[in-house]
């Protein structure tokens, strides 16, 4: 079941993360956005773009998530959060 | 609106007569609108996600001598293409031309704030930055050095609070001034530098275009021409040469790329107009959206008549490949990582803020998006919401209803007239009255339900809602953002239908269009109330505390809540037949939670309900009067006329017999005290006296026997033969030909079902009854429910189906809606109905 091995696992071991994987409160750096062009120039005018620190304020397993860059609060959807690659702060 | 910006002249004499056209644009979320209604005194409207203020909106404002037109556009992050909004938004900055631009920052939010703020310094337009919500940062400790932020973009800084009004005479102020001089305004403004990789690539792009630019020739001198590139300090210059000489405004430029009208060289420069500015020309930004290869740069180039627009286009795209080769990625990101770079940059020389934890905002979203919390919560909203509505406007409509029946029985005819003149008393008592004021009695209704809206906009939770519900709405394969159009649904359907523009991709567009009118909107709500205070009794359920749950507001919640159920259902359907294709993701963003503002909340609450009120005395007017003649012609013929006055003169010539139920039969119908006259009590109070008295005086045997003639002229006019051949369709569903008269209104407009029902029973019934006792009197709850689910489900109104029509680009779509919405009310009426029967 998804929702054990993700605490099973904690994330933030691997280089390949994915945003999806990480878990609330946990704070990263994106390195890089795989989605398509129009989705990553959208993100990035959001403030959304490799080398960003955010924050996972919350999220729901297989639903979306808030986002934390800065001062805003960002609810992506979860193929979005897929599609960022993550690591550690 | 006049959107052309007229020429900003100070005349020399002084004369008050200055005309200025101010932009407001912002990000979403950003209190722009706040501002603007703080501004112009009225007229806006506040909204907490993107897609409200689709439209732009013109209000009136005055500061000293000077007059204002300020243009609130629709809220935006940036300057792409990626929303109709932000089309809207750039072009009229481009191509009408403000004479100052207010961008509205969230400085509590400043960073993501100043994105847009870059691009503008880029486009090149006369910039005022209001720093709204400064209550909010200080509060939590954000501080900030405007002189020196100010120094860095050039532009000056006001601090403002929309919501309370402070800080707008020293913004208009600052608006007035910078609107006084562009040229020095513009000359003072920085432009973001892209940096040693892109900068090169943006000013030989900016030197193309502005080489094949036609308007170039038309006076502007090679100086000028010099003037769009970046000076070297890295701050791009634009100044230009409208009207006289201003004076100095070096601002420490090189004297080479400068331009005004003191250089001598640009002959034609004093008589060009402004839409004609050689210098506001947005080479620069132009440049930059063929890097990004933008969508719509092309058509942008030509529009602004620059020539060769496809040798500019490859050229930018060979810039572009050049860009990702060295750099490895695409030069759309790397010019928004210099935007970002450069605001980062101006901010951490400028801005102190508290490494602020978890934010209240932060606290209240881990309760209310809680994965198992969140959809309760949400439909606890809700209920409250409707609750509320019925509780408070529920009398409220009660007593204007009951006042539009006092109208109606004063020029009400008397008994037997005839002629023309009594035509006209029966079209203004029996059609205008009973329509537009059936209509207008619930008012009270739309307008709280707007304001519980409002406030749940404004208060930031309407965006979570879309956020809770994206776990359903993509298992559904829409996600949360296609929720939205489908709130503003409730409302409305049509700016729902307008709304789904946020929707990025076709099929989901599509999907939410053709499910939007299963969500309950404000003109179904007086059919709901009519039905729900007719037929069902208004028990206490439970009681919550203080609060009463009510049969009536549980049934009202249930419909509401079935509309949301079906609507999801279809979409699955859809989405697995018709719109087959992967969802679209969510990207949204979460505006932090705020009190509402009450002058916010009105504002909005008296637009959308002055909207309503606009559709009732016009459209709905127009149609009741056009309902009114499909029921008076064809007239009853002679005879039949004739017989009818023969019975009254037989009552006269018997005056004190009483009533026979056998030679008059309506009359225990049309006297007597309804059946359900019980489950409406405090409504009936009104009419109590003048209708339940003694059953057989002659005045009530008249009476009998008009309702008896008005029934017979019915059933004989246009209306009632197209009722009647729909009643054998109508008949498994418990409804008979006057209810499908009724459904017949509400194709034109859902609330006309209400009006139609009561110009129906006005004619049934001379007395001063009220509708609702009539109903109580003909139909059964179980009837009832099958009306509420035809009125809820069946045939979109017309409004709807031609927006429809026009937002899908196809007759198709809205045949479509129509087809497939009423085969579905019709089967669930009938199914309930029937079931129902078979059960009772």
């Amino acid at each position: 079941m998804r929702l054990f091995r993700a605490k099973d696992k904690p994330a933030g071991d691997g280089v390949g993360m994915t945003l999806a994987q990480a878990l609330t409160g946990q704070a990263l750096v994106v390195s890089a956005i795989r989605d398509d062009r129009r989705v990553q120039h959208r993100l990035a005018e959001l403030g959304m773009r490799p080398g960003v620190r955010i924050k996972v304020v919350s999220h729901d397993m297989g639903g979306p998530f808030i986002i934390a860059i800065g001062d805003s609060r960002l609810a992506l959807g979860r193929e979005t959060a897929e599609s960022i690659v993550v690591c550690p702060a | 609106m006049s959107g052309v910006s007229e020429m900003t002249q100070k005349t020399d004499d002084g004369s008050p007569r200055r005309r200025v056209v101010v932009a407001l644009i912002g990000n979403p979320n950003s209190g722009k609108t706040s501002l603007f209604n703080a501004i112009t005194g009225g007229r806006g409207h506040v909204g907490n996600w993107p897609g409200v203020t689709v439209e732009r909106k013109v209000g009136p404002a005055r500061r000293g001598d000077v007059r204002l037109e300020v243009v609130d556009l629709p809220g935006t992050y940036s300057l792409t293409t990626f929303s109709p909004e932000e089309i809207v938004a750039r072009n009229f900055l481009m191509f009408e031309r403000p004479d100052v631009v207010i961008n509205v920052v969230d400085c509590s939010n400043l960073e993501r704030n100043l994105y847009l703020t870059t691009q503008l310094l880029t486009l090149g337009v006369p910039l005022v930055l209001a720093f709204n919500m400064s209550d909010v940062a200080e509060t939590s400790g954000v501080r900030i050095d405007d002189a020196t932020l100010s120094a860095l973009l050039g532009a000056p800084i006001v601090h403002t609070v929309g919501s309370r009004g402070r800080g707008i005479e020293e913004l208009l102020d600052a608006a007035v001034a910078v609107a006084g001089d562009i040229p020095a305004a513009l000359a003072r403004q920085h432009s973001v530098d892209f940096g040693v990789e892109l900068e090169p690539h943006v000013r030989e792009l900016t030197a193309a275009i502005a080489q094949r630019d036609a308007q170039r020739d038309a006076g502007v001198s090679p100086a000028c021409r010099e003037s769009i590139l970046p000076s070297p300090d890295g701050g791009v210059d634009l100044t230009s040469s409208t009207g006289k000489a201003h004076g100095t405004h070096n601002a420490g430029g090189t004297p080479p790329s400068r331009c005004d009208a003191t250089c001598g060289q640009c002959k034609h420069a004093a008589n060009l107009p402004i839409t004609a500015d050689p210098c506001r020309r947005h080479h620069r930004w132009l440049a930059t959206k063929l890097l990004e290869d933008d969508a719509d740069a092309g058509e942008l180039l030509a529009r602004l008549g620059v020539g060769e627009v496809d040798a500019l286009r490859t050229e930018a795209a060979k810039a572009r490949t050049h860009v990702e080769r060295t750099m490895g990625r695409p030069a759309e990101m790397l010019l928004a990582d210099r935007r970002y770079g450069f605001i980062h940059g101006a901010c951490s020389q400028t801005v102190v803020r508290p490494d602020a934890g978890a934010t209240v905002s932060d606290r209240i979203d881990r309760i209310v998006t809680h994965r198992w919390l969140g959809v309760p919560i949400f439909a606890a909203v809700m209920f409250v919401v409707f609750q509320m509505t019925f509780m408070l406007g529920g009398p409220l409509a009660q007593k204007l209803d009951a006042g539009k029946g006092w109208l109606a029985g004063q020029v009400r005819p008397a008994v037997g007239d005839s002629g023309a003149w009594e035509l006209f008393r029966s079209l203004l008592a029996d059609g205008i009255i009973e329509g537009v004021g059936a209509v207008v009695a619930f008012v009270p209704l739309i307008f709280l339900l707007y304001m519980g809206i409002a406030i749940l906009e404004d208060s930031g939770y309407m965006a979570r809602a879309a956020y809770v519900l994206d776990r359903t709405m993509s298992r559904v394969g829409l996600h949360g953002k296609s929720f939205i159009p489908m709130l503003i649904g409730f409302g409305c359907t049509v700016p729902g239908v307008l709304a789904t523009r946020i929707i990025e991709s076709r099929r989901d567009r599509l999907t939410t269009m053709l499910v939007l009118p299963l969500m309950s909107c404000g003109a179904r709500l007086p059919v709901y109330v009519l039905l729900l205070g007719a037929l069902f009794p208004n028990r206490t359920l439970v009681q919550l505390g203080p609060v009463p749950v009510g049969l009536q507001a549980t049934m009202l919640f249930g419909l509401y809540g079935l509309g949301i159920v079906l609507a999801v259902a279809c979409s699955l359907v859809l989405r697995a037949t018709v719109f087959r294709g992967p969802a679209t993701p969510l990207v949204m963003e979460l505006p932090p939670y705020r009190r509402p503002a009450a002058t916010g909340v009105v504002i909005h609450m008296w637009e959308r309900g002055w909207e309503y009120l606009k559709k009732a005395g016009t459209v709905i007017l127009g149609i009741v009067v056009i309902l009114w003649a499909a029921k008076t012609w064809p007239g009853l013929p002679p005879e039949q006329l004739a017989a009818f006055e023969e019975r009254r003169a037989a009552v006269h010539r018997s005056t004190g017999v009483p009533c026979d139920a056998g030679i008059l039969p309506a009359c225990p119908e049309g006297v007597s005290p309804s059946a359900g006259g019980e489950a409406d009590v405090t409504y009936s109070i009104n009419q109590a006296h003048g209708t339940h008295n003694a059953g057989g005086t002659p005045a009530s045997r008249l009476a009998a026997i008009d309702a008896q003639q008005h029934r017979a002229q019915l059933e004989h006019s246009a209306v009632g033969r197209l009722g009647r051949a729909m009643e054998p369709v109508m008949a498994p569903a418990g409804m008979d030909w006057k209810v499908a008269t009724a459904m017949l209104g509400a194709f034109a407009a859902k609330e006309v079902f209400v009006s139609q029902m009561g110009v129906v029973y006005a004619v049934g019934d001379g007395e001063r009854t009220t509708l609702r006792q009539k109903l109580a009197a003909d139909y059964t709850p179980l009837q009832g429910l099958a009306m509420l689910l035809m009125v809820l489900i069946a045939s979109p109104c017309v409004a709807t189906l031609v927006v429809t029509a026009r937002e899908s680009g196809s007759w198709k779509w809205a045949a479509a809606q129509w087809l497939y919405l009423t085969a579905l009310a019709w089967l669930l009426a009938v199914g309930v109905y029937q079931v129902g029967r078979w059960i009772v």
